[in-house]
């Protein structure tokens, strides 16, 4: 009797962990098949497999899933775009090796705009030791306010090895937003920005 | 219901009216509500029951623009009353000035005659800023009923100020009412087997002076829109009219059905408006608003002139290790409300501060694309952050969390 007690003790610690595994598996099957038909869930749940054989993050791809539920897109639209999120993550991920979540999704942002990822690459190099959503992010909406995407990322690149920290760059942003209000050319108006930051900065970049 | 202070109280049923949707850039309003005018029932002109049906059309061109409106209300006695509006404004957004003219005329068909008319014309001048502002405006009035005609001006100055997450408008409205109008009465009566009809003409002093004082507040709580009436007249109008309230308290209440229609109700006493022939008295209507553009409310309501740009902005703060707090600020609205990635896109509700500030707390590390809305409106990139066109139609925001 107590050998099938120590016997049936071993079998839910071994069990445990699978359990865990199960209830996470679980947790995502969950807020899919809530939301979404079966189809689609099956057809999302595909991609999640795909991503996490690759290595990449799961956890976008199902809030790209819900994104395109709430918002009333049709299970095709839904697809593709979990899809193309899934391939643009692959590729950033090729782009900068292991980086965190938020570097990935702000890099898949950049390169679905047409960045080549030799600048991501090189901005990541120019930070390796910081992380480089949030002069993604900025890259994105310059580019998306009508600077040239060349350009945009050429200055983003400039400013990062030049040790610009993130409330810098968020100021550098918000005045190139006002001055393209103001009637400037979206180009120009980064680029005057962009010498005023560096003119101020000390030589050898960060301190 | 005889005796001046048996006033009808009136049960109400609310109409929904179809409307077809209008495109941009213009907005339509539609309300249709059942009302009864109470009244003794000795005086005819302001007893009865009337339901009204109104479409309003609304641009947003700018600052400029221009409100029309037509009503067919069903008149006491009897037949049907249209209404025409037009209204011309122009906003000066920088200054926060607004001008704006009014014009209204309202005519009821009765079967076999012409029955009330009303005429209205304003001319207002408005100083809007975010949290207060004030008008002044002089009108005047001409209106015609039941045997009755009167034309008065009037001059209103107002103000208003948020308060608390309030809006509170103290207005002060001065009327002269200066006709004098000659009434025939014909009788018929047969001799010898004739008919014969005699006239007799008297004359209707409708002279009188007064003011009303009155103080509106309006509140939205969890999208629902309260509102407040209280106001008291001086000074003295016709008999007539004489049986209305001279203090009266209404209540309102909106409340937000889908994000394009609304049900409303209002309880409690209207004065009269000697200038217009309206009668005054107790109420209760309910209806129903339905608008062709979602969106915020003006704020407030009573003030005919659009307040300056929003500044509104957004930003994201740190909020202790790998945690991050949205902060919406210079936003005056009554429910604010994200969904993103962090939310499982489901809304979330931010909680109101001081002076137009709202915040979320607990937002985790990380990009995370979000989407706002404002009072139930249309969801959309916060102002001032990062945004980006989304893969599902709109534009979505982009933030990091440090």
């Amino acid at each position: 009797m107590r050998s099938f007690t120590v016997l049936g003790a071993g079998l839910v610690l071994l069990a445990a962990p699978l359990g865990a595994v199960d209830g996470h598996a679980q947790q995502v099957d969950q807020r899919l098949s809530q939301r979404l038909s079966t189809d689609l869930a099956t057809t999302v749940a595909a991609q999640l497999d795909t991503a996490d054989a690759q290595g990449l993050p799961t956890e976008s791809l199902i809030q790209k899933a819900l994104e395109g539920s709430v918002k009333g897109a049709s299970e095709d639209v839904i697809a593709r775009a979990v899809r193309d999120l899934r391939l643009r993550l692959g590729e950033a991920a090729h782009v900068l090796g292991p980086v965190d979540e938020a570097e990935l999704v702000a890099a898949a942002a950049v390169l679905s705009q047409g960045v080549p990822g030799s600048e991501i690459r090189a901005m990541k190099t120019a930070s390796p030791d910081r992380s480089i959503a949030l002069p993604l992010v900025i890259l994105s909406d310059l580019i998306v306010r009508g600077v040239e995407p060349a350009s945009a990322s050429g200055t983003l690149l400039d400013l990062s090895r030049a040790g610009v920290d993130d409330g810098q760059l968020g100021t550098f942003r918000q005045r190139v937003i006002d001055d393209i209000a103001s009637g400037a050319l979206p180009t120009a108006a980064m680029q005057t920005r962009a010498r005023g930051v560096l003119a101020n900065r000390p030589p050898g970049g960060a301190v | 219901m005889s005796g001046p202070s048996q006033l009808r109280r009136a049960l109400v049923v609310g109409f929904v009216l179809v409307c077809g949707s209008v495109a941009n850039p213009v907005a339509a309003n539609a309300q249709a509500t059942s009302f009864v005018t109470p009244g003794p029932d000795a005086r005819p002109l302001l007893d009865g029951s009337s339901a009204f049906a109104a479409v309003a059309l609304e641009d947003a061109w700018g600052t400029f623009s221009i409100d029309g409106e037509f009503r067919a209300q069903s008149a006491p006695g009897g037949g049907w009353m249209g209404r025409g509006r037009l209204s011309l404004g122009h906003t000066f957004d920088g200054a926060g000035l607004g001008l704006r003219l009014d014009t209204s005329y309202d005519q009821q068909l009765r079967r076999m005659d012409i029955g009330r008319s009303a005429t209205f014309l304003r001319a207002s001048v408005a100083r809007n800023a975010r949290t207060h502002g004030a008008r002044i405006s002089a009108a005047y009035a001409r209106g015609i009923g039941g045997g009755f005609g009167a034309n008065g001006s009037e001059l209103a100055i107002s103000g208003w100020r948020t308060l608390g997450g309030s809006t509170v408008e103290l207005g002060l409205r001065g009327v002269d009412v200066r006709d004098r109008f000659e009434r025939s009465r014909f009788r018929t009566f047969n001799v010898a087997g004739y008919d014969f009809v005699s006239r007799r003409t008297e004359t209707v002093d409708l002279g009188g002076e007064y003011a009303d004082l009155e103080l509106r507040a309006t509140r939205v709580v969890g999208g629902v829109q309260l509102r407040a009436w209280g106001g008291t007249r001086f000074g003295h109008e016709h008999d007539a009219f004489a049986q209305a309230p001279r203090r009266w308290v209404r209540l309102g209440i909106d409340v937000p059905v889908t994000p394009r229609v609304e049900l409303l109700a209002t309880l409690g006493q209207i004065p009269s408006r000697p200038e217009l022939s309206a009668p005054g008295g107790e109420h209760v209507s309910v209806g129903l608003r339905w608008r062709s553009r979602s969106g915020p409310r003006d704020e407030p309501i009573a003030i005919p002139v659009r307040a300056p740009a929003s500044r509104a902005h957004a930003r994201v703060e740190s909020d202790g290790p790998r945690e991050g707090r949205l902060v919406l600020a210079e936003l005056y609205a009554g429910r604010v409300e994200v969904r993103g990635d962090f939310t499982d896109w489901m809304p979330r509700e931010l909680r109101r501060g001081p002076n137009g500030t709202w915040q979320l707390t607990g937002i985790p590390s990380g990009t995370h694309r979000l989407t706002m809305r404002v009072d139930f409106g249309e969801w959309g990139p916060l102002p001032a952050l990062p945004s980006l066109p989304g893969d599902f139609g709109g534009r979505v925001s982009l933030v990091v969390v440090p």
